[in-house]
This record gives C-alpha cells, structure tokens and sequence, in this order.
C-alpha cells in the first residue's frame, strides 16, 4: 500500500510539472503585444510615438522580450519561489491578488462542498435504498431538471424573480458598502445567498444521483449475497453493509470534488459580480493578463491534482481490495 | 446477446423532445415566417405578425429562435461526436492493449482532467479565429476524460471474458476482437454517454455565447438570450425576449439527458 | 447534522470579515483626528455626497489614471489641475489662480495660490510646479511638452511656461484632463515608473478632497474635503464617496432606490435601453445633454470600391440610419450630418446637410455608377465586372463589443439589402492586435470606429480618418484618407493658437468629410447623466459630462 501512495505521489507530480509545462506554452505561443494591456491602448500608442525606451525598458521589466527557452526557466523559477510578478492590470502582486480573490470564491465554494455534499449524500440514500418508491419518484425528476438547467439560465431565472422582482436579495457584487461588524457579515451573507443556493442545488443533485445509483447497486448485490449465506438478513445489518461498500465511490467522488472548489464557479460569478477566482481568470483571458491567467490555471490544477490524489489514498486506505493486495489503479 | 431496446417512459420523452427540435431544425425555413436577420422594427411586443415580438434591431424573435434550433443542435451535435469518438478510440486502445499505450492515455487523461475546462475553453476561444467549429474544438478540448475513463473500465471487464480470452489466444487480430466483440458490448454505454455529451456541449455553448463568445451575427439560443441580457430586456420586462432561449435550452437539454440518464439505468439493470 | 454546517458558514463567513473590517479600520484611525475640524460646517453644507460608478476601485494612484480614483481626478477632485473645462467647453484656471497664453501661442504665464497643502500637510511651493513640469516633459516624456524649453519663475506665485514651438494652445487643450496637475516633490521625485509607488502616498494630492480609506472588496472609496484647497471658493460638500457598480443596471437600480446622489462615468453616459427603464423615478433627472461623441464609419479608400466617391455616395443612401439611430441611441438617437461631428461639438457647422436613408436611391445611383449584377447571383459586381464583398470591421473592445457587433449588423444588412455583398472580419473580433493591425494597412472596405466625448472635445473624430500622419507620429493610422491638404488642415486645428483658428480649419474638415463622403457618422446621440434631486441643489449638468466636474465640489448644496 505505501508503495502504491508513493507511486500515485510521483505521478501527481509529473502531472503538475506537464499542467506548468502546458499552461507556459500556451500563454506564450499565442498571438498578440502583451505590452499593449500593460499600460493601456491609449497609453501604448503614446509611448510608441514619443518614448519608444519607456516601452522597451517595460519589456525588459516584464521579461518580454527573452527568448522562450529563457522565460521558461524563469518562469519555473517564478513559480518555485511564488513570485509571478505584478499583475498587468494592476501593478499589484499577482499573488495576492489572486489569493484574495481565492478567498471569496472558498466562501462560496466551501459550503457548497460540505452542504451539497452531506445533503446530496443523504437524499442519495433515501432514495437510492428504496428505488421506484415515492421519494424517489418525486426527487429523482426534480434533481435530473435542475441539472439540465444551464447555470447562466439559473442564475437569470433566480435574479430575476428574487432579485429584480421581489427585491429580496441585492443584484450583484458582494458586501454592501460602509458596513461594520456584524451588519458587514449580515450583508455578505445576503449577497452571497442567491449564488450559493445555486451552486449547492447543483452539487447536490450532482451527488444525489452519484450516491442514489451507488447504494441501489449495492443494495441489490449484497442482498442476494447477505440473503443466501444467512438467510434473510435484518435491515439494519443490511443498511450497515450497503452503506460500508456504498460509501466507497461517494468518499472518493467527494474528494474529487474538492479539487473544483476554485474553477467550478465561472460562469455564477460573472453573473454575480462576485470578485472571485473565476471572475478574475475570465478578465484575465479577456485582457491578456499573462501572469494573472498562469498564475489561476495553475492553481486550479495543481489544486485538482491534489484532491485527485487525496481521494486516492483515501480509497486505498478505505477499499479493501486495494489495502491488502496493493493492486493497480482501479 | 442482442436485445430489443426497450424504453422507458422517461427516456420516451427524451426522444419525444429531441425529434421535436430536429424536425424544428430540419425544417427551419419553412417554419420561420421571417428571414431572422431581416431587420423589421426594433422592440415590437408580440402581435399576430411577430409572436414573439422584435429585439434590439428589429428581428423577428420566433425566427431567431427557429433558426438558433440548428446553430445550438449542430454544435451539441458535431462537439459530443468529438467527444464520444476520441474517448471510445481512447479507452479501446487504452483498456484492450494496455502496458505503454494505456501508461501514456491514462496520463494524459489526468492531465487533461485537472486543466479547469472552462477556463481552457475561453482562453481557447479568444485565440481561435471565431467560428462554429472554434466553439465544437474548444469545447470538446477536455469533455472527453469522463467517457474515456469509463470505458476503459468496461473495456478491461470484457478483455478478461472467456470467450475473448479465448480468440485472444487463438490469434484473432485485435481489430476484429474490438469491432465483432468489444464494441456491440459498449454501444449502449457509447450511445448514453453520447447523450449526455450533446447535453454538456449544448449547455457549454450557451453559457460561452451567454459570456459573449460565440460566433459573430450566429443565432444560437445562447446568443439571443446573450443579446436580451445586454439589451436589458429584464428590466424592461421584456419576458418574450429572454424566456423563449432558456425554455428551449433547457428543454432539449434535458432531452438528451433523459435518453442519457433513463437508458443507462435500463442497462444498468440487466 | 445540519447544526453544525449552518455554525460552519457562519464561523467562515465571521472569519472572512474580519479581514477586510480591518483594514478599514486601520485607514480610519489614522485620519480620525482631522475629520472633527471639517464637521462644524455651515448649515447647508452638503455632509456626504455619494457617486457612483462604474469602474473598478483597486489602484488608487494620482499619476495613472486607471480605476475609479484616476478618473474621478479628471474633476479636480484629489489633485491639484492647472486648468478645468467648464459648461461650454471653455477653460478656466483652478489650481493655477489665473492664467494668459501669449498670442503667438509660445508662452503661458500663470499664478499660483500660496496657502494649498498637500494632503500630507506639507505646503504646495513654486518648486513643486517647476519640478512637476520637468518630471512631466523629462521622465514622463509628455508628447505636447516636448518644446517646453523653460518653467521661467517671475515672482514668489508667478511663472512661465516658455515653449520653442507654438504649443501652449495645444499642451493646455490636449491635456487638460489627463494628469495635468501639480505633483509633489517631495514622493515623486526620483521615481521613474509610477506604477510602482503602491503605497498610500501614491494617492496623495492638492486637490480640495483627500482619499481617507477605500474597502476594494465592497468596492467603495471614502473623501473628505481639504479646506486649505479652496481653488474656487468655499469647499460645500464636506465629503464625498465613490461607489462602484458592475454595470449600469446595477447603478441605475441603487440611484433609485436613493443609494447614490449621482453617477460618474467618464466618456460612458448611461445606455438608452437603461435610461427607458428609470424614466418616471420620482425625484430623478435624467441629466440629458447631447453627445459629442460618435461612432463613425470610414470607407476604405485603398481599394474599390471605397475609392470611387460615386460608390461612397450612393452606400450612403443605402445605410438605414433610423435603424442605426434605435440600436445605438434608442428613441433618442438622431440621423447625423454628413460632418460627422454633432451639433454640441465646438466648430460645428449647421450648414452642411443631413445623410438620408434611401435605398431604391442608393440601387438606382449604384446602377448609374457601373455597379450592376452581372452574373445574376442577386450580388452587384464591380464595374469593371470582377466580384465584390466587402470586409466590414468594427473597432475591438472588449468591453462593449455588443453594441459594436450590433452596429455591423445593422450596416451589412442594409448594404445586402441594395446587393451589395459583404462580411465581417472575424479575425479582428476577438482580437484587438489582430484588428489594429488590419486597420493600419487599410485592409477594408469599411471600418467603424467610436469617438469618445473626450476626444471629440479636442482632436475630434477627423483623427481617425487620416492616412497619413506628421513626421514623428504613428499611433492611430486607421484612417485611408491620404491627402496633404487634410492632414495639413488637421495639424493647423490641433496646434491653433485660438478658438478662431481651430473653428475655421475643424469647419473645412467638415466640408471636406461632407463633399468627398470619405467617412460618415452613424448616429447623434443624446447622452444621460442621471443625478438625484431630492437632497441637494446647485447642479450642473455638463453636456457629455454629467453632474460631477470641478464646480461641483463648489455649488453642490443642501436643501
């Protein structure tokens, strides 16, 4: 087992090295003057004409005008010291730019892991054990529609019927301004409600159906097996034995998922004006912003890396098969 | 081993909605009453000549979403078609041959897994001359994984069946094991996972022409309701202008998901 | 179960508070001493007027005008202008006590006050401006100061500045808004790339309101008034906030519901289809004006057919301009006149006609002019019988591509609609590099580009059109108009040493856009300011501007 948590380490880290290798190529081969987006259309072509040395010495300051061989080995440098430079757009570290828009993203994200995946876990169960009965009649349709609904169509629907219309929640952003203290924590909730209903619908209908088919699987297998080596077993035995094998695939699923708690909310922050991870990779796409864009692909991937090699040692550690038999990847 | 497909309730109205569509984009023209670019008069509500009304520049609406039928099918289409292939090729080489080819695909499936997609996708778009298959390419870049990998699995279940074991030993060429055996043996999978990829890719493509993405004058139903989100028609309660691309995307969404979803359980079951 | 994930949110939520609270509290601790001095004002004073706007609040740095706090400083707000642009478009002094350009336009001599402070209590001296003028010209490299020979002290609050060329018309007018201020000394000094300067001194200035703290996470910035700057008279809005929005629902929405007082956006007025929307609010002006900016289309005259002036003419009957009126300008947008600048633009000359949508006239005058369907494909050819399709590129932004997008729409279709074939570049769409490139070497038939009011108050939209520029410049050659007597023209309006200078040669571009069809307007809009009118008296609605400019600080008043 040590071997094989050692062996999926190795490769978790070869894959993060390809991801920097990939991310650093595609932000450099493509087209286009990244200086143009460092001080400004207007600003670019005034210097053009009248200082071209102010141009270039900016150039240099950003490492542009090095060959690729040589901005890559910087570029690995950079990202073994943590240091990405200033961002374009700002001037201000990216780093901590990023980061801190890392940090309003997790206040969505996290309870949406949590409670999406406790609530879909338990819907899951409900309607997983007895399969075609009532609940899962009723919430099975539900849960597959919402999950048909495209998350920009959701966030319309939403806005505009709580937002525009009844007027219970603000519109957009993310506190209300000169608040203090608890009214500053009441606003932020506030703000954060529509966003975070919608993403933890969404998690939890995905984990509903995950766990739902898991534990009918299950149940039906090991009903047969229980049944023929001791009779007809209690449910209560039955439930504790679907459950141990059930929560096999879900613990691992649940892990994965983790690995989404910054890049899975794009599109629901850009409609809420929520100053997150996703709203800043997409302005960063949009304007060029090379370090700034580097900087949250990597830290999305390395973070999906991370949680895809959490969820593998966890399965190792809880899947029997794998713990005394060490045997290859499932 | 072949067995008549029996269909479900569910997964006949999955089919239901998607005919309906197809028919739709089939017949686009003769069901438009206008040209949808033709410009007649900006912001008409709906009357008896515009059902539902004009937008911004004065297009008959109904006709733009009869026509967005074709743009948002065609690319849903064309992308899980690219999906589904490159993961069916993927997962048979990968889970029948195993050793170095399955190494390097595994690989490259979890590189491909860990690249946050979206984000990929818009980078991709903003660089790709703009255009319908811009849009399939960026997004079926990494909507492929899901479908590999679960077909590897399958894949490597049937190698170790009998009766392949046997003409494996026997001699037969490889192809003929994959396409006599293997395949009819994952074509339902195939065809459910495939489902399910136009509905991934349709809801890709609005939520990408919802950003401002998509291709240039395209009436795709993400773009109109992209141009009715822009034009404000939500404050100006202009609900015929932003209801009808939502109803349609989610709707022939959840078309493909019901055949995707309610024929996997039938599957699933025996 | 659910206990203990609600107590969870609640905990992060507590957590994610604390940080930015704090930081906030920091700023205002340091400041808190000042604030009792300016609160025993005068009863009518205004105690806190609230702006709102649109662009982001994260960089708060005088020298650079990004983000709200650079834009808002174009209003004589943290910083110390020379000069501002009143109602009429005219310049007044503000930092500057009074101010005279010489008639050959080489010299401006000016005063200064003696008693400003920075807003670190240091006092504005003669030796700040000196310095400023040679930061501006040396490190700055400020393209209308290159001839700046000498900042010539002639007193303890008089100078001079002397310049070799006749650019003191130009300096002043071209840059009146942009960084044209007084900077210190003391914190500039030194440093060549102001970007780098992050701290609070960056934000530092002489102007009659200093930055007491800004929280970037609710997107706020909070002022209070400098009673020692008191450029034009007593200071009566004793603190100001800026509040920024993602878009302009958003800001409309919170001017309704009595969040903001007024709104401030430079060059951007509020859509139309917004506008339709708020109509009615009680207590709420729609701050109307009429626009001085444009979107413009330019014919590609490189090639047929834009270089066959019968072909420019008879498209331009073809082009539905109502349409484009709507879809620019809603209800309120207006056909434009054929010299391309509006009415509200200084020099505008009323004599030139109107263009007029005509398309059986543009089918008929194209036939005339040779180009016909020959081969019958419902496509007219070139006269010389060979196909034509027109590329059609609309300027990249991407921020509002959609109304650009929108335009083409509206232009292609109405050229399809008299047979002229035509396309859109998708190349540049998404692309600005892609698009500047195509634009420079006039690889189009038609181009359609955007004045913003700024631009139009000065260099004017004829900028875009020409081919060919002076020795020395090379920024925006969008233009294919490549005539010496235009270009000459363009230069002598730009480097005027008067208003009758600049208006007779901005009325033969005029004349010259009109009669040779190379360029036309596509739209006059009306533009929309909106500010509230319940709390405060003494607004001033600038055309193109709205209600925040250097006076209000000044007038603004409470009911």
């Amino acid at each position: 087992m040590t071997r094989h948590i050692a062996q999926k380490i190795a490769t978790a880290f070869v894959t993060i090295f390809v991801i920097i290798t990939i991310s650093f190529f595609l932000v450099h081969i493509m087209p286009g003057d990244p200086v143009i987006h460092l001080v400004g259309q207007e600003e670019y072509y005034y210097l053009l004409d009248n200082d071209p040395e102010t141009l270039n010495k900016l150039i240099a300051r950003y490492g542009l005008d090095d060959s690729l061989p040589v901005q890559y080995g910087k570029y690995l440098k950079n990202i073994v010291t943590m240091d990405f430079g200033p961002s374009y757009t700002n001037q201000k570290p990216v780093v901590s730019n990023v980061l801190k828009a890392c940090k309003w993203t997790l206040f969505l994200s996290i309870p949406t892991w949590i409670i999406g995946g406790l609530l879909g876990a338990l819907l899951g169960v409900i309607a997983g054990w007895k399969p075609g009965k009532l609940f899962d009649k009723i919430m099975t349709p539900i849960l597959l529609i919402v999950n048909t609904i495209p998350s920009n169509c959701f966030c319309l629907i939403l806005l505009i019927f709580l937002a525009y219309r009844m007027k219970l929640f603000p519109i957009n952003g993310m506190v209300s301004p000169g608040v203090e203290g608890m009214a500053r924590v009441q606003s932020i909730l506030q703000h954060m409600f529509l966003p975070l209903i919608i993403m933890i619908l969404y998690r939890t209908s995905g984990d509903f159906m995950l766990m739902k088919s898991a534990v009918s699987q299950v149940r039906s297998e090991e009903y047969i097996m229980t049944a023929e080596s001791k009779g007809l077993p209690s449910r209560k035995v039955l439930f504790r034995h679907v459950m141990k094998n059930a929560m096999v695939p879900y613990a691992t699923s649940f892990c994965m998922q983790f690995g989404g708690i910054l890049s899975g909310s794009m599109i629901i922050e850009v409609v809420f004006g929520w100053k997150g991870m996703g709203t800043i990779l997409y302005n960063a796409v949009s304007n060029r912003d090379f370090p700034t864009a580097q900087f949250c692909f990597l830290l999305s991937a390395a973070l999906v890396v991370f949680a895809n090699l959490i969820s593998d040692i966890v399965n190792a550690a809880i899947d029997p098969r794998i713990r005394e038999e060490g045997i290859q990847d499932a | 081993m072949h067995k008549k497909i029996r269909l479900n309730a569910a997964a006949t109205a999955g089919l239901l909605i998607i005919l309906f569509f197809l028919i739709i984009a089939v017949f686009a023209p003769v069901i438009a009453p206008y040209d949808p670019k033709e410009m007649i008069a900006s912001y008409l509500p709906p009357s008896k000549e515009h059902i539902l009304g004009t937008n911004d520049v004065g297009q008959d609406i109904f006709s733009e979403m009869v026509y967005g039928t074709r743009v948002s099918l065609y690319i849903g289409i064309f992308a899980a078609f690219i999906v589904t292939g490159v993961g069916t090729v993927l997962a048979l080489v990968s889970g029948y041959f195993g050793g170095l080819a399955d190494k390097i695909i595994t690989a490259i499936t979890n590189i491909a897994m860990a690249v946050p997609s979206l984000p990929l996708t818009v980078l991709l778009i903003a660089y790709l001359n703009p255009g319908k298959w811009s849009l399939i390419i960026a997004i079926s870049i990494t909507a492929w994984t899901g479908t590999a990998r679960i077909l590897r699995a399958r894949v490597m279940q049937l190698k170790e069946l009998p009766f392949i074991k046997i003409e494996k030993t026997m001699g037969v060429h490889p192809a003929v094991i994959l396409f006599k055996h293997i395949l009819p043996n994952i074509k339902d999978i195939i065809l459910t996972r495939g489902a399910m990829a136009i509905s991934g890719a349709m809801m890709t493509e609005a939520g990408l022409s919802f950003l401002g993405l998509g291709e240039f004058g395209e009436k795709s139903w993400g773009s109109v309701l992209h141009y009715a989100f822009f034009r404000n028609s939500i404050m100006k309660k202009q609900y015929w202008w932003y209801v009808p691309p939502i109803v349609c995307i989610c709707v022939c969404v959840l078309g493909f998901m019901l055949i995707g979803y309610y024929g996997k359980i039938k599957k699933g079951g025996e | 179960m659910k206990k203990k994930t609600v107590s969870l949110l609640l905990s992060l939520a507590m957590c994610l508070t604390m940080l930015p609270g704090q930081s906030v509290f920091a700023a205002e601790t340091s400041t808190e001493t000042e604030t009792e001095a300016v609160s025993e004002s005068t009863g009518n004073h205004v105690e806190n007027l609230i702006v709102g706007t649109i662009a982001d609040q994260n960089v708060f740095n005088s020298l650079t005008q990004t983000d709200a706090f650079g834009r808002m400083n174009y209003n004589g707000f943290t910083q110390g202008d020379f000069v501002y642009r009143d109602e009429n478009n005219n310049l007044q002094p503000y930092f500057w006590k009074s101010f005279e350009i010489s008639e050959d336009g080489k010299q401006i001599d000016f005063t200064i006050p003696l008693d400003a402070v920075w807003h670190d209590g240091e006092p504005v001296t003669m030796d700040d401006v000196v310095f400023t003028f040679e930061y501006m010209r040396d490190v700055r490299k400020n393209g209308s100061l290159q001839n700046l020979t000498e900042v010539k002290v002639t007193g303890d609050d008089s100078a001079s500045l002397i310049f070799s060329e006749p650019d003191a018309y130009y300096w002043i007018n071209s840059s009146c808004n942009n960084n044209s201020c007084v900077y210190a000394k003391h914190i500039w000094e030194g440093i060549d790339d102001p970007t780098t300067l992050d701290g609070p001194e960056a934000a530092i200035g002489c102007g009659p309101y200093k930055l007491v703290s800004y929280d970037s996470d609710a997107q706020v910035s909070y002022y209070e008034a400098v009673p020692e700057n008191d450029f034009l008279g007593e200071i009566t809005v004793d603190k100001v906030t800026v509040q920024s929005y993602s878009d302009e629902t958003t800001l409309m929405m919170a001017m309704m519901n009595g969040e903001i007082d007024t709104m401030y956006n430079y060059a951007n007025p509020i859509d139309a289809d917004v506008i339709d929307t708020v109509q009615g609010t009680p207590d709420l002006d729609l701050g109307e004006s009429d626009f001085t900016g444009c979107y413009q289309m330019e014919y590609g005259k490189d090639r047929a057919p834009g270089n066959d002036q019968a072909f420019r003419e008879a498209a331009s009957y073809a082009i539905d301009y109502n349409q484009l009126a709507t879809t620019i300008n809603g209800e309120y947008g207006k056909v434009p006149g054929k010299g391309v600048i509006p009415p509200s633009c200084k020099g505008y000359d009323e004599s030139i006609g109107s263009l007029e949508f005509d398309a059986d006239k543009a089918a008929e005058m194209l036939d005339e002019a040779g180009y016909k369907d020959v081969d019958g494909d419902g496509y007219r050819e070139l006269p010389d019988g060979s196909q034509m399709d027109l590329t059609v590129i609309p300027q990249y932004s991407s921020k509002s591509m959609d109304m650009r997008n929108r335009i083409a729409e509206v232009i292609m279709n109405s050229l399809d609609k008299v047979g002229i074939k035509n396309h859109v570049d998708n190349d540049s769409l998404s692309n600005s590099e892609v698009w500047e490139d195509t634009v420079t070497k006039g690889n189009y038939d038609i181009s359609i580009t955007l004045t913003t009011s700024g631009m139009a108050s000065y260099s004017t939209a004829f900028r875009y059109f020409m081919g060919e520029l002076r020795d020395g410049e090379s920024s925006w050659l969008w233009g294919t108009i490549r005539d010496d007597s235009f270009r000459d023209t363009y230069y002598a309006m730009t480097q005027a040493v008067n208003d009758e200078q600049y208006i007779e040669n901005n009325q033969k571009l005029q004349k010259y856009v009109a009669d040779t069809m190379a360029a036309e307007a596509l739209c006059w809009e009306t533009a929309f300011f909106p500010y509230r009118t319940d709390k405060y008296t003494g607004w001033e609605n600038y055309p193109s501007w709205g209600t925040v400019h250097a006076t209000t600080w000044y007038r603004l008043t409470a009911k």
